[in-house]
């Protein structure tokens, strides 16, 4: 690699997150490579997640599932192209996910922050959470208090790794 | 065992005793003071109405039912555990009579109550999320 790439660190307090600029004149060999760095810097921590449509296997972007739940003893990764089985138990897969994004609101389901749109209360009491693409699900009465201090935490964003 | 049933068995072990001694306290209250075998029967079925009743509120600690039907279900059971305690127990509670009525009102009022608190509570919580949702989306994409 050129030992005349420049590395800038620029503090802005506006991001949250750190976000990646290359600036170069063409796509060159280096420049794959740097990307290629970062991705799987990115990969580490929010790894793939490997799920099965009869019998094709694919990979899938944490932040294209929606929700991963338990039903009749499977485990059910739902993406924006589709629901698909995983193998494991729902506790391991919520160890693979991004504790930033995903959130536990029952025994049997786990869903990511970012689809979701909002959360309401019907007549009868029951926690209802609209996903962005329509869908919906519930959240389990004993979950809220933890569903309301995790929200909390990330609002404020770094006291959680005291 | 599951721990909602473990946890109605120890609420319902509760309950017997607190039947049992509200029942010595309605006897010591009413002038009974003879514990023949039929008193003792009729404490023992207040004890078995406060396992019920008590016992019965592990139903709150299913996740997956909603406070409506947990309270529903509460309500109607305790109820007619109820009126089955008054009819076992020398025929106190006479179904149509004042006693009934007054009874019944009652149980409507405080389940009404239950519900009510418990749903007031559920809304806030949800107000609170749906804001702390907003402000968790404007700090992952501002």
């Amino acid at each position: 690699m050129s030992n005349n790439i420049k590395i800038s660190i620029v503090p802005d307090r506006s991001c949250t997150e750190p976000e990646v600029i290359i600036k170069t004149g063409s796509r060159s060999p280096d420049v794959e490579k740097i990307i290629n760095a970062i991705e799987q810097c990115m990969e580490e921590e929010y790894p793939r997640i490997t799920v099965y449509n009869d019998d094709q296997v694919f990979l899938v972007n944490q932040w294209d599932i929606t929700r991963v739940y338990t039903e009749n003893r499977r485990l059910l990764v739902c993406t924006d192209t589709g629901t698909y089985v995983a193998k494991g138990s729902l506790t391991d897969m919520e160890s693979l996910l991004g504790e930033d994004h995903f959130i536990r609101i029952s025994r049997f389901e786990v869903v990511n922050l970012k689809k979701v749109s909002s959360f309401d209360l019907s007549i009868s009491g029951t926690i209802r959470v609209q996903f962005i693409d329509g869908s919906e699900t519930y959240v389990a009465r004993r979950y809220v208090r933890d569903i309301s201090d995790k929200l909390a935490l990330k609002k404020k964003g770094g006291e959680r790794h005291e | 065992m599951s721990k909602v049933l473990k946890k109605g068995l120890v609420l319902g072990a509760c309950g017997f005793a607190m039947g049992f001694f509200i029942g010595i306290c309605m006897c010591a209250v009413s002038g009974v003071i003879e514990f023949n075998t039929v008193n003792i029967f009729y404490l023992l079925v207040g004890g078995l109405y406060g396992a019920w009743a008590m016992g019965g509120s592990a139903v709150y600690d299913i996740e997956e039912w909603s406070i409506m039907r947990c309270t529903l279900t509460h309500f109607i059971s305790t109820l007619l555990a109820f009126y089955l305690m008054g009819t076992i127990q020398g025929g106190w509670l006479v179904m149509g009579s004042a006693v009934f009525w007054i009874v019944t009102a009652a149980f409507v009022v405080c389940y009404f109550i239950i519900w009510l608190v418990q749903y007031l509570k559920a809304r806030r919580d949800v107000r609170i999320m749906n804001e702390e949702l907003e402000e968790y989306k404007k700090k992952i994409d501002p």
